[in-house]
């Protein structure tokens, strides 16, 4: 009986190929000795990770302070007495006096600098004037803060004294949008192109062009919204036409110098993800005055 | 000589060396395959189950603090695959347990020597999956009722009688095969 048993036992068949070649691609190599040590590795990564991720936001979110802060630190500081003592230099005795000076002026000169960052309004930065002083109506404010969900113009909102009845609709650039096209300077803290208090507002013209951007299109060929362009609405002639459409980290995917040469959500021919899309429009009248916007869009699916 | 071998094979799969551990697959893959085959239906979901079996003594070797006999650990874990592999397909479609009934004598069905081994196993696998597998495990495994009960998560009645059928069966079947 145990003849039989071991005889079983020792029974071999010989497996194909493929069982081999199953473990090689499956079987962990190098194997973790315990399983202590993969949690362990896990723990790290995650912590690097985290780390890595505080780090990048640390780093790509300077504020106002921190720019002060910053130039403050670059500022030669007050050296420690000894060390300038022993120096053979004649910093030495001056260096006190000097040095009481410096801080100060060190904080100011950092500080115009900063307060010219940080004032950052927009108007009064050349180029952005071009996209500022076409900003029809002053009382942009209240309305440039709401949320614009459809193509729909913004009557309501916008306070009687405007004359023009139909405004394009506003779209809300966000606090710090990314994107930066070509003919707009970005700056760290962007507010709305169109909330700026301290642009000098043109005066209350009707535009020859009365124009709309849809706020959102959906590229799936059923012949209806199909493409993202402008519409410009008193069927006025327009010149010069630009249209611009960025990922809102800035990376540009299409460009159209014509306004029945709409974007149909690809790049490069491929199709992009439905998300938020930044679009910049620009053209002239035929009395040569121009306009230009930015604004988001979403690309629906 | 071999032992020291495989020692050496065992360390160097405990730190995941391919060519370790494609010596010690080499070493035992029959063996195991065999015993897959077994309890299988087919040779193709043994093979299927010896993958899976190695896989997992690659995984877990580095636990394994038996050095001399890998080959014992080897084949527990290619029995828990193979169960778990005829659990999740089918089950093991138990008969009624036989409450109460004597226990027979029977006398062990292994045939003699002179049976063909391949005979044997195909005769065996000729068995109803529940008689087959405790067949396996208590007369070539050698686990005992109270092993299998657990094993099996039946009772070791049912173990019992299962074992009770299968040697029946086997012995009908080898009746005309012994008969000098």
């Amino acid at each position: 009986m145990n003849g039989i048993r071991e005889r079983l036992k020792d029974h071999s068949i010989t497996p194909s190929d493929r069982v081999w070649q199953g473990i090689e691609a499956a079987a962990p190599a190098p194997v973790t000795p315990s399983g202590i040590i993969r949690p362990f590795i896990y723990g790290a990564a995650a912590l690097l990770f985290v780390a890595g991720v505080f780090l990048l936001y640390r780093y790509t979110t300077i504020t106002q302070d921190d720019q002060m802060e910053q130039v403050e630190l670059l500022v030669p500081a007050v050296p420690s007495e000894e060390e300038h003592a022993a120096q053979p230099t004649k910093e030495a005795p001056v260096a006190s006096d000097d040095h009481t000076d410096e801080p100060s002026n060190g904080h100011l000169q950092p500080q115009h600098t900063a307060d010219a960052t940080t004032d950052e309004v927009p108007g009064t930065e050349g180029v952005r004037v071009a996209a500022e002083t076409h900003q029809p109506k002053p009382s942009r404010q209240p309305s440039s803060q709401e949320t614009r969900t459809g193509t729909t113009t913004i009557g309501a909102a916008d306070p009687p004294s405007e004359g023009v009845p139909e405004r394009v609709p506003r779209q809300p650039v966000d606090e710090t949008p990314p994107v930066t096209p070509p003919p707009i300077q970005d700056t760290p803290s962007d507010p709305p192109v169109t909330d700026d208090p301290e642009t000098p507002e043109p005066p209350a013209e009707e535009d020859l062009v009365q124009w709309e951007v849809p706020n959102a299109f959906m590229a799936n060929y059923d012949g209806v919204n199909d493409y993202f362009k402008p519409v410009i609405l008193n069927n006025a002639d327009i010149t010069d036409f630009r249209m611009q459409i960025y990922t809102r980290e800035g990376v540009l995917l299409f460009e159209s110098t014509h306004l029945d040469n709409g974007w149909d959500g690809t790049y490069n021919g491929m199709p992009v993800q439905p998300q938020v899309y930044i679009w910049a429009i620009s053209f002239r009248d035929i009395e040569g005055k121009s306009y230009a916007r930015r604004g988001h869009v979403t690309l629906l699916r | 000589m071999v032992v020291q071998d495989e020692k050496e094979i065992i360390e160097g799969c405990k730190k995941g060396r391919r060519e370790a551990q494609k010596k010690l697959y080499d070493l035992y893959a029959g063996k195991m395959l065999a015993l897959c085959f077994r309890y299988c239906d087919t040779l193709e979901e043994a093979e299927d189950v010896l993958q899976e079996g190695f896989i997992k003594v690659f995984t877990s070797i580095g636990q394994c603090k038996k050095r001399s006999r890998i080959e014992a650990w080897m084949r527990t874990i290619m029995v828990n695959t193979a169960l778990n592999y005829l659990r999740s397909i089918a089950g093991f479609r138990f008969s009624e347990e036989l409450e109460g009934m004597p226990e027979t004598v029977q006398p062990s069905v292994m045939p003699d020597n002179t049976m063909e081994v391949d005979h044997l196993i195909e005769t065996i696998k000729d068995l109803p999956i529940g008689y087959r597998t405790v067949f396996n495990l208590y007369e070539v495994e050698g686990y005992s009722h109270a092993e299998i009960a657990e094993m099996l998560n039946v009772s070791i009645n049912t173990s019992k009688s299962q074992l009770r059928k299968a040697r029946q069966q086997l012995q009908e079947q080898l009746k005309g095969y012994n008969k000098p």
